[in-house]
């Protein structure tokens, strides 16, 4: 039972009343994605809750609603935020709140403050209540709230409810339909968005106490920074494009904020892109924010966009350290590059079994410092960025961000891995290994024209998320 | 006699303290009452090179980490040398000790749900319950909330960002902001106007019981670990009924922090500690300062300018130590102010707070660089009617931190208790800490 994370509550709230109020409860982090599955409700994020709730009654323009906000709220709040229909006890027992409020304030605004401010903090609202049929595939309702949240973000507008009413989401194939009209929709951008910041741990441009060097950059170019891959994937979405450009592709969206930073790597633009140097850029992977979030402040960490590569395009995640071993590390010299104090630790019999793979892949990137701007030299040195790592069951070698992104958009690892990580943010929950299958049919869509498309919506479409998490396959 | 005479004048002279907070007379009445006790972390070990000193007899403080604390001296306990057991063949580093540090029992690794991170292990949240919260099980203490958790920057919900658990599974979240944490214990002005706040109050439980019953309504439809999520949900809700309705009698509210930065946030919350401890709003509390996840903060004011805390701590080059020496070091200094906070706030004995308090400050390993779980830094404070024997560096050979969690359990009165956590080895309490009561 998935409990909304804070954005799809801030957002819902904000499509229902018309204010933006900030939820202060805190969320889970299933693998990179955010999901709130296991962790329950303390006092302090009750309180979080409670708080919410009465800052949202309080900026609420309650006018709206002046001659029957008891209606407005039964049939249209209660629908929004609880993505079906309120049934005869919720409607008793919420009227009933109102009469009770009317008779000790006579104030009927008054009475309809209280009303959502149970209904803010219902388990109903703030919990995926989830129903099945006994073949256990979810009612229309509980697919069109999946939906929504995933893909836009926020609960269901009332047009998909009333699309769950009639019933037009039964089958694979109205899934599918709908599916395919939602990526086309604008507001499909915001589920994006979601999905691409939290896999590349974009969140992490936005600390200034971890990378004070990034918030000088000022907050229009780290809102370009985060922004970017973002608008880099939904470009390819949109231009039919397959997994493999993800990570190969060398046009970018245009935007003011980075012209700066590409500099000479900006061979050609219009209004709507950049095309970069594909000798220095190419893939998800070479963009400036990518590369800036995968860095420590003032320096590079070829570990960490190792490690994300190994993660989160080939799911094949490093195992940790072993306890207790010594792993004695050697004296580093001063004033080296970045690769030789890696390679100097790599000297270790310990920590290099590792640390090779996961930082080789890394040292391939070493052109592209912590903000993402790209350099030919470190400490007077010309950078070495080539890079030997196992990828399958080969060995392989490439130099530089644009070889490594060629390399990485041939795998079809990487294809199996891109469709795994869409499966997991769309179920958000960890996947057991009885997914493989339909991963390997994922990836087969992935690819080719239409690949990047054609992979989400088949994950959507299929029995995997139709049913209910008792009863999928 | 003449102290508690004292004491009374002085809060007449702040309103008539007694009446409006009837627990503080309760506890003026009560003679032999526990001590108060407070949790204290700080992530990623030590530099051991530059904490131990070069005489643990005598001047123990005299080591570059530990001079800040000096002033303290006689209040403290050192320990030197205890260990972690983890329970499992590999772990992740800093994430499955944050859970063990506190309950003694190791994380879950049998539940297959709960994939937390990125390495290719399954786990979930801890399986003990964290002494603070045994504690008040316990010793079931009637102040407005039974216990408190404060911290500084304690992220998201994760195995490694949470340390305090009220059961198997279920964490509390601290309140990581001075300025939330104000609000939240001191904001809520009494209304003066008593039909107003009584108006107030029933609003809040008006809507409260319909939320209870949409609780009611839905648990009905729900398997056994789903119910016990909403329960859990809603037993938090009636708690913080329960001490909201306190509050509307709260304490006299101390000067609300001003210029909170990384620097001074964490002597802010120090200061609403002592506040909190000295009126009574509870007894038991626990301070998070940041997370054992990869805390990547940067400390520009000692230097620490580029990388992060993490990162540096994976390396042991000796500028590198001496840097994140500087670290530890402006760390026991905030560790220093908080017990200077509690010292200066006085207690309705006639003492200071940090007389009848414990105070430990744990981490979750020993050593950053190597993950090393052994040698994981303890320092244990308090005054007088603490049972603390302090001025003391304590070499130990062969202790597990559960040692700890026990001599806390001891000082706080619970002498039945010998081991603590399922990790737990050995018995009883660090040998020669406690006075014998």
């Amino acid at each position: 039972m998935r409990r909304l994370t804070a954005l799809q509550v801030e957002r819902t709230v904000s499509d229902v009343f018309g204010v933006q109020v900030d939820l202060n409860v805190a969320d889970e982090r299933l693998l990179t994605f955010r999901s709130n599955i296991s962790a329950s409700i303390d006092t302090a994020s009750a309180r979080g809750y409670l708080d919410f709730a009465s800052a949202v009654v309080a900026a609420t323009d309650w006018q709206r609603c002046e001659s029957g906000c008891l209606d407005w709220l039964l049939d249209e709040v209660g629908l929004l935020l609880f993505r079906r229909p309120l049934d005869d006890a919720e409607r008793t027992r919420y009227s009933a709140l109102y009469e009770l409020a009317l008779d000790n304030t006579d104030d009927p605004q008054e009475a309809a403050g209280w009303v959502a401010e149970a209904m803010l903090q219902s388990p109903t609202f703030l919990y995926l209540d989830e129903v099945a049929t006994e073949a256990g595939v979810l009612d229309d309702y509980s697919l069109a709230a999946r939906l929504a949240l995933l893909l836009w973000g926020r609960n269901p507008d009332s047009s998909l409810l009333a699309q769950a009413e009639a019933g037009e989401l039964s089958t694979p194939e109205q899934l599918a339909a709908t599916v395919e009209l939602m990526l086309a929709d604008a507001r499909t951008e915001t589920g994006i968005r979601d999905f691409v910041d939290q896999w590349f741990d974009l969140e992490r441009l936005d600390d200034p106490e971890v990378r004070p060097d990034v918030a000088d950059l000022g907050s229009a170019t780290i809102r370009a920074l985060r922004e970017e891959p973002v608008q880099y994937f939904l470009r390819l979405l949109r231009s039919e494009a397959g997994v493999e450009r993800l990570l190969t592709d060398s046009t970018t969206v245009a935007s003011t904020e980075l012209e700066e930073l590409y500099g000479a790597d900006i061979v050609d633009s219009d209004a709507d892109v950049f095309e970069l140097d594909p000798e220095r850029r190419g893939g998800i992977l070479s963009l400036p924010g990518v590369v800036a979030a995968l860095s420590h402040a003032h320096r590079t960490s070829p570990t960490l966009r190792g490690k994300t590569v190994l993660t989160g395009l080939l799911c094949t995640p490093p195992q940790p350290p072993p306890a207790n071993i010594d792993t004695t590390l050697p004296e580093v010299d001063e004033g080296v590059s970045t690769r030789e104090r890696i390679e100097q630790h790599m000297e270790s019999p310990v920590c290099g079994n590792c640390h090779r793979g996961m930082d080789g892949i890394g040292l391939a990137l070493e052109k592209l410092d912590w903000l993402g701007r790209y350099r030919e030299e470190e400490n007077g040195i010309a950078i070495d960025d080539t890079s030997t790592f196992p990828l399958g069951s080969e060995e392989v070698t490439v130099q530089g961000a644009a070889e490594l992104g060629a390399v990485l958009g041939a795998s079809s690892s990487v294809a199996a891995c891109v469709s795994r990580q869409w499966l997991r943010y769309a179920l958000g929950v960890t996947e057991t290994a009885a997914v493989d299958c339909l991963v390997e049919d994922l990836a087969s869509e992935a690819t080719g024209a239409r690949g990047l498309e054609r992979m989400m919506v088949k994950a959507l479409a299929s029995d995997w998320f139709r049913l209910s998490p008792e009863a999928a396959p | 006699m003449i102290h508690r005479r004292r004491f009374l004048a002085a809060a007449g002279a702040a309103g008539g303290a007694l009446a409006l907070f009837p627990w503080l007379g309760r506890r003026v009445e009560a003679q032999t009452l526990p001590p108060r006790l407070l949790l204290v972390f700080t992530p990623h070990g030590t530099v051991w090179s530059r904490f131990r000193p070069d005489e643990p007899t005598g001047d123990f403080t005299s080591s570059p980490i530990l001079t800040p604390l000096a002033a303290h001296r006689d209040k403290l306990v050192v320990v030197d040398g205890l260990h972690m057991e983890v329970g499992t063949e590999y772990y992740v580093p800093h994430t499955y000790t944050m859970p063990l540090l506190w309950t003694g029992s190791p994380i879950d690794t049998a539940s297959p749900l709960f994939c937390r991170d990125d390495h290719d292990v399954c786990f979930g949240w801890g399986t003990g319950t964290s002494i603070d919260q045994y504690i008040a099980e316990r010793l079931v203490p009637e102040t407005p909330s039974r216990t408190l958790e404060l911290g500084y920057r304690c992220n998201g919900l994760h195995p490694a960002n949470r340390m305090i658990y009220s059961s198997p599974g279920a964490t509390k979240n601290p309140i990581d902001d001075p300025e939330l944490a104000f609000e939240q214990l001191f904001g809520g002005e009494v209304d003066p106007d008593a039909e107003a706040a009584a108006r107030l109050a029933f609003r809040r439980k008006s809507v409260l019981d319909t939320v209870l019953a949409d609780f009611n309504a839905r648990r009905g439809q729900l398997d056994a670990t789903d119910k016990a999520r909403l329960d859990a949900h809603a037993d938090s809700l009636r708690e913080l009924e329960k001490s909201l309705a306190a509050s509307g009698q709260t304490c006299p509210r101390p000067e609300a922090p001003t210029q909170v930065d990384a620097e001074t946030a964490i002597d802010r919350q120090s200061e609403l500690i002592a506040s909190v401890f000295g009126c009574g709003l509870t007894r038991i509390a626990s301070f998070q300062l940041r997370v054992a996840d990869n805390d990547n903060s940067l400390y520009p004011w000692v230097g620490l300018e580029e990388g992060g805390h993490h990162t540096l701590s994976h390396e042991n080059d000796d500028a590198t130590l001496a840097k994140l020496a500087e670290l530890y070091a402006w760390y026991s200094g905030r560790f220093a102010y908080l017990l200077d906070r509690l010292a200066a706030t006085p207690d309705v004995d006639g003492t200071s707070v940090l007389d009848n308090t414990l105070v430990i400050w744990g981490s979750e390993l020993g050593t950053g660089w190597n993950h090393s779980l052994e040698d994981v830094p303890f320092i244990l404070a308090g005054g007088a009617n603490s049972r603390l024997r302090g001025g003391q560096y304590l070499k130990v050979t062969n202790a597990l931190t559960n040692r700890v969690l026990v001599t806390a359990l001891h000082a706080m009165g619970l002498t039945d208790v010998e081991t603590y956590g399922t990790t737990d080895t050995g018995s009883g309490p660090l040998d020669g800490v406690l006075t014998t009561s």
